[in-house]
């Protein structure tokens, strides 16, 4: 019996049913702490960007009640925009960004001002550039060095400093062209959300 | 028994080590080696992979059709594979954005289907389970070995501690993929020139099997 050929599938099919069915009911136990950790991921992303301070040792659930007090989602001409406004009633905006990194996509969370003229600050949610070199766009000296420049008002609003040109920050020595596809998706996410949100202003 | 358990021990950390004699897993000792963090969570995943398939696949060796081995072996690598990468994902999710999608290629790591075909498949599930087990330690131990030369000298740190001072200029190429490269064939360099000398020194003729490369 062992050498015919419905044997053999008949056992196949039967061991695929058996290892995937398996594989679901383990999948489907686990999704909710899997998007619990993506959503935690995206909202601590979006707050450090608007630089609102996350009290040390909050849970999940005190973190999202946190994150709700402080920010309310609003859809500006068919695009989700984040919206903060501070007690003295300054409205700033978190603008999720995606494009392509050198490995993969690189997706992530500028904040802007009401006027859209100056960085608030920027967080990434998720990239897979190389560790040690592109991955380095994770660091907090990388991304605090977006916090509060002014967009330049033509050509590239953010510029890299090199020798010889001024700009407003520093690229990453050795991760040439993740730094160049950061600072290209940054650009054209802003410039996006300057024709959409720009519209009602 | 006992011997026996010693033997595998010996074979797979040392003699027969999966990656510096057997050439197999070369891909991620290239592509996780750069941090030791990451390669030792990698190596622990492939350590339980290769256990676990292993022990599955001794258990069902008596049923499963000659014909299709190869397929169900697959099957049973990959339920594994999946599991670990929702273990990640769910409970490590910091380590899981670190290894990205290297997690997913355990799968590929000839190791396992190397273990599941040549030792599983004619032994007892306990005895493949250590076997698997022991394959994984064999690959760990290697790689950490690379690794920790490679964030030494890429980073200055290991596991994320300053090791050399700020005097200490980092060399980018031990952050690249190529470096790994360079520090594997050294170990194997050493590896083979201890076996060879071993070998003269007892006065054995040596002989070297052609040995096989893969993934």
């Amino acid at each position: 019996m062992k050498d015919k050929a419905w044997f053999n599938l008949v056992f196949m099919l039967i061991c695929t049913a058996l290892f995937t069915g398996i594989l679901s009911g383990f999948y489907v136990y686990s999704r909710p702490q899997i998007s619990a950790n993506a959503r935690l991921n995206e909202i601590t992303a979006q707050l450090n960007a608007l630089n609102i301070v996350i009290p040390a040792g909050m849970s999940s659930t005190d973190l999202e009640l946190y994150y709700e007090q402080h920010i309310v989602v609003k859809n500006m001409n068919g695009f989700d925009v984040y919206q903060y406004e501070t007690n003295d009633g300054s409205i700033y905006y978190a603008i999720p960004f995606e494009g392509a990194g050198l490995w993969g996509d690189i997706t992530g969370i500028i904040a802007l001002d009401q006027e859209l003229k100056t960085v608030v600050g920027m967080d990434f949610v998720s990239q897979n550039e190389t560790p040690g070199l592109g991955g380095r766009i994770q660091e907090d000296w990388f991304k605090e060095q977006f916090r509060g420049i002014t967009l330049y008002s033509d050509g590239d609003l953010i510029r890299y400093a090199a020798a010889g040109s001024e700009g407003q920050v520093d690229a990453i020595t050795g991760a040439t062209a993740t730094s160049s596809a950061v600072i290209d998706i940054l650009n054209e996410s802003i410039k996006q959300a300057k024709t959409r949100i720009g519209g009602d202003n | 028994m006992a011997s026996q358990y010693r033997e595998i021990a010996k074979k797979t950390l040392w003699s027969d080590n999966p990656v510096i004699k057997q050439i197999l897993g070369i891909c991620s000792a290239l592509a996780v080696t750069n941090l030791v963090s990451n390669t030792l969570v990698m190596g622990i995943g492939v350590a339980l992979v290769t256990a676990f398939s292993s022990l599955t696949v001794s258990a069902l060796r008596n049923i499963i059709p000659i014909r299709v081995r190869m397929m169900v072996q697959t099957l049973i690598i990959a339920f594994y594979v999946i599991i670990v990468d929702i273990i990640l994902r769910a409970y490590y999710p910091d380590m899981s954005r670190a290894l990205g999608p290297y997690v997913g290629l355990i799968i590929t790591n000839c190791i396992i289907m190397g273990r599941c075909e040549a030792f599983a498949q004619a032994n007892k599930p306990l005895l493949s389970f250590y076997d698997g087990f022991m394959s994984g330690m064999g690959y760990t131990l290697i790689l950490t070995i690379i690794a920790v030369v490679r964030e030494l000298m890429g980073f200055g740190t290991i596991l994320g501690f300053r090791i050399l001072g700020d005097w200490w200029t980092p060399w980018t190429i031990m952050v690249m993929a190529p470096s790994a490269f360079f520090v594997l064939a050294s170990i194997i360099w050493v590896a083979n020139s201890l076996t060879v000398s071993k070998e003269k020194a007892a006065g054995q003729s040596i002989s070297r099997g052609v040995q096989t490369s893969g993934n």
